[in-house]
């Protein structure tokens, strides 16, 4: 008796050992959410663009797709006035030509300005195609919500068609799957 | 026929680019760098235009191979904002081209060689020591210390001054090990087919 006891347990202390040992070596950019994480849940936004037309296109769908982040998840966003260049600004955006982007098919891509650690960034940098700039809004909506989601640490991958990284191109809201992993690492 | 004109893109890119740029004309190797020091990664995220799905980008690439990575030169550095004025004018991105010995062409047709364009890193500024991070780009690090590795490669010519790119930058690339099986660094979008072989990869990809 106090031998089978004994064999379970060790059973069972063998599958947590394995199931630590698995998530402890998988790559860390393997992971669906391994990217840089924000380093706070306050996540500033600033528009760099000076094209007046550029910036409110754009600034539209910032201020919406933010405001879904601050009202789904544990974020929340301020919103700064443009050239707003003040330190604890979290995201910088604006529009660029396509010889800025790495391809001509990049409608838009975020990158870490200033890292702390390995995993969470100070300030983000996001770069919009100017070729998209006519693009249906909800197709914009979607990329700036695409892009703020790499900002609090999304890399891209998965197989789902809702939400902001989803293959539905004009899915604006995130799904169960994105909101729980922004929480959970906020 | 595309073998000419994506040679030609490619070599002439990197000739213009070297007139450009500061630090160019001589490639960097990965015993050049065996002194540098170790570089944080820092993740690119993108959203594309292009086709993400493996008969997608097989039908959107100008060519596939199966090549390994033999060498590494500088190329373009580039910034964002266009007459904007930008806190961070020092934060720039450097793309490097990579020169593939192709081993096998599986779509289209190229010559012994071919050189790719990709961001590879942030940088600071224009001379090669610059450099302050190494980019990850749809989870897939390629420069100076990938030479040596074997790839699987969906390739597409954007024209100047992209060059000839992954015809996605979450979907083009595939490590392969010794035997031809899908291992290591593999594209987002790819990750479905890790452990798969080259044949099982092409069957998918044409049959899709």
């Amino acid at each position: 008796m106090i031998a089978t006891r004994r064999r379970q347990l060790l059973t069972a202390a063998a599958l947590v050992t394995a199931a630590t040992l698995f998530i402890a070596v998988t790559p860390v950019n393997a992971h669906f959410f391994g990217g840089r994480f924000a380093d706070s849940r306050d996540h500033h936004f600033v528009s760099q663009e000076g094209t007046n037309y550029h910036h409110f296109i754009l600034d539209d769908a910032m201020t919406v797709q933010m405001a879904h982040l601050d009202a789904v998840t544990v974020m929340w966003d301020v919103k700064r006035a443009r050239f707003d260049y003040v330190s604890w600004v979290d995201l910088y955006w604006y529009a660029t030509p396509a010889t800025n982007m790495s391809s001509p098919t990049t409608v838009a891509s975020v990158v870490c300005q200033v890292g702390i650690g390995s995993d969470r960034c100070d300030r983000f940098r996001m770069k919009y195609n100017e070729n998209y700039i006519n693009n249906p809004s909800a197709e914009i909506r979607h990329d700036v919500c695409h892009e703020i989601l790499h900002s609090v640490g999304a890399d891209d991958g998965g197989s789902f068609s809702d939400g902001c990284l989803g293959s539905n191109q004009t899915a604006t809201n995130m799904n169960s799957h994105e909101i729980g992993h922004i929480d959970a690492n906020h | 026929m595309r073998t000419t004109n994506l040679s030609r893109l490619t070599a002439g890119l990197a000739g213009a680019g070297c007139l450009i740029l500061a630090g160019c004309g001589t490639s960097t190797t990965g015993a050049d760098i065996a002194g540098e020091r170790d570089l944080p990664l820092v993740a690119v995220g993108e959203s594309s235009d292009a086709p993400s799905d493996l008969p997608g980008v097989y039908e959107s690439s100008d060519v596939v191979i199966v090549g390994t990575l033999v060498d590494v030169k500088p190329q373009r550095r580039y910034y964002g904002p266009d007459p904007e004025d930008d806190p961070n004018q020092d934060d720039l991105i450097e793309d490097v081209t990579l020169v593939v010995q192709v081993e096998s062409t599986l779509k289209g047709t190229v010559e012994d060689r071919v050189e790719v364009s990709w961001s590879a890193y942030k940088a600071s500024g224009r001379q090669v020591s610059d450099r302050v991070a190494q980019l990850v780009v749809g989870n897939v690090t390629l420069n100076e210390r990938q030479v040596g590795g074997r790839y699987l490669m969906f390739l597409r010519e954007f024209g100047e001054p992209w060059g000839n790119r992954p015809a996605n930058n979450d979907a083009g690339v595939m490590e392969l090990d010794t035997g031809g099986v899908v291992s290591g660094q593999v594209s987002t979008a790819f990750e479905p087919y890790r452990g798969e072989s080259i044949d099982d990869v092409l069957r998918q990809a044409t049959e899709g």
